[in-house]
């Protein structure tokens, strides 16, 4: 990002809701236009398209992204379908970012999109194919040794790691709760979560069974369907439009030699995360105390908390403490998750990092109304795949000009 | 439902196989927990490679792993898909070899990280053989 400013100017997120009835195909395309319409350029002055496949459980995606590019009747100079399971959204982010920066072209919208299919056979569709499809699905992602012990969601991979996490670095229940809590409570402030005006008190945590221990069903996220859509810019168009642009100050990616769960060292120690941290703080010049605003991608309450760990906002152990005693939210050091995360804005895997993206989008512009973080400058988003086995951190800033 | 919830599972594995997994869960069949040794530097990757991960070298062979480890983490889940309800799920931590995730045959009740536990087979079906660990002591 030395020599070329790239600027995110218009962004869009559609409801987050468990099922949609609608074909995702106009989801998609409605979410791009809603994004071209919040940057407030001309349609065709876009050049560049960057998507998700349209959902982790479908098969065939083949050539998703030339279909909506024809769909949407814009020649285009650059277009490209990401996949790396949650970090999905963050690679299509990534290749917008690129390709502007690489000159090719001069807006590049990214797209991140997923739908949960119900649970049931599809129209016509037999018992056979359609256990066919759901048990391959996760075989694939577990791997063919993993993949033979009966896991369908990964749940009790993270609830191990949360065990781990608890056994080594002395967090509790308690302090699990309290991340789940803040981030209802943001949820609240968030008419288009999944988890609006559902209240979630710290007594509801403490009467709650464990679902899969020791988490409980409020310690985990919900896959859902949704969509994320922002709009990337050169500085030159991004200083002719009459608004305030958000300025891309660093990125930093990094994988560790694991596919699902990093079961060659610590379940509960994530080094992707840190090395991915390191890079983009660097890159930014900035540090951990200076971000206002931070999106994470913590899909579980206790991976949330492991999360601001290894990217650094709190020591090992900590962020329990801080969740409950308000470092993390408004009036606080620093607001993490105003959307309401992943456990309570609801959690569409491949489009999330775009629903972060968003979020901090909206924020540094000074527009997330009711949800406002008072003077957001510097805002972080983070995303992952496996179990935080690869990461992806990006810094933005507030034009100050 | 298991019969069609086993074939897929075989059906899988086989689709998302690498040149190991074969000899692997023939070996889990005739009752032998094995993987890979580096003939070079001596490395034993988990799960097993026909390759050395760590070098690179390609002289390998195959090995018995230890039958005996300790238990690193532990849960269970009641809406189990392949084994029966509480199906009990923990990665066993190998001497020298690293984590293995496996169905752990004993309640959760009578289960603490640290534990010594023991490897043995579960057959699923003729086609597919796992493994699984109890607590030993
Ligand atoms: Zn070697």
């Amino acid at each position: 990002m030395k020599n070329h400013k790239i600027a995110m100017i218009g962004a869009a997120m559609s409801p987050i809701t468990k099922y949609i009835e609608e074909p995702i195909f106009d989801l998609a395309r409605r979410t791009i236009e809603d994004a071209i319409v919040d940057a407030g350029i001309d349609r065709h002055s876009v050049d560049g398209l960057s998507i998700t496949p349209p959902s982790l459980a479908y098969h065939n995606t083949a050539m998703f992204v030339s279909r909506l590019g024809e769909h949407l009747g814009i020649s285009l100079k650059s277009l490209a379908c990401t996949e790396n399971g949650g970090c999905s959204a963050a690679l299509a982010l990534r290749w917008a970012i690129m390709e502007v920066a690489l000159g090719q072209c001069d807006v590049a919208v990214a797209l991140g999109v997923d739908q949960r299919l119900k649970e049931m056979p599809a129209p016509g569709e037999t018992i056979e194919a359609f256990m066919d499809r759901s048990i391959h699905g996760t075989v694939a992602v577990y791997s063919s040794y993993d993949g033979a012990y009966g896991l369908g969601p990964p749940i009790p991979y993270y609830a191990m790691a949360a065990q781990r996490y608890m056994h080594e670095a002395g967090a509790t229940k308690e302090d699990l709760a309290w991340a789940a809590i803040r981030l209802r409570e943001h949820a609240n402030k968030n008419p288009a979560a999944m988890f609006h005006n559902k209240a979630l008190t710290i007594e509801d945590m403490n009467e709650a069974t464990d679902f899969i221990p020791p988490l409980r069903l409020s310690d985990c996220s919900q896959f859902v369907t949704g969509a994320g859509a922002v709009v990337i810019a050169n500085e030159r168009v991004a200083s002719s439009l009459n608004t305030t642009p958000v300025w891309l100050r660093g990125w930093g990616q990094s994988h560790h030699p694991s596919a699902f769960c990093n079961s060659s060292d610590n379940i509960s120690r994530y080094p992707a995360v840190e090395a991915s941290a390191n890079q983009a703080f660097e890159q930014a010049n900035v540090t951990r105390q200076d971000i206002d605003v931070a999106e994470v991608y913590g899909v579980f309450s206790a991976t949330e908390l492991m999360l601001c760990e290894e990217i650094g906002f709190f020591p090992r152990g900590k962020s329990g403490v801080a969740f409950k005693e308000g470092k993390t939210t408004y009036g606080g050091d620093i607001v993490i998750d105003p959307s309401g995360g992943r456990l309570s804005l609801g959690h569409p895997a491949c489009a999330t990092p775009m629903l972060e993206a968003y979020e901090i989008f909206k924020q540094l512009r000074g527009e997330a109304e009711t949800r406002q973080v008072p003077n957001a400058k510097l805002g972080l988003l983070h995303a992952e795949h496996g179990m935080l086995n690869g990461s992806a951190i990006s810094i933005w800033e507030r034009d100050n000009a | 439902m298991k019969a069609i919830i086993d074939s897929s599972t075989v059906r899988a594995i086989k689709f998302n196989s690498d040149g190991a997994t074969k000899h692997y869960y023939n070996a889990l069949k005739e009752g032998r927990f094995q993987s890979t040794q580096c003939q070079q530097c001596n490395h034993i990757p988990f799960p097993p490679r026909m390759f050395c991960p760590q070098c690179g070298s390609t002289d390998i062979q195959w090995i018995d792993l230890p039958k005996q480890g300790t238990l690193y983490a532990f849960t269970q889940q009641s809406r189990a898909l392949r084994f029966n309800a509480p199906d009990v799920i923990g990665l066993v931590s190998l001497p020298d070899i690293g984590m293995i995730l496996t169905k752990i045959d004993a309640p959760i009740e009578q289960l603490s990280i640290g534990q010594t536990v023991e490897w043995n087979t579960f057959k699923v079906d003729d086609r597919l053989t796992v493994h699984q660990f109890h607590p030993i002591t």
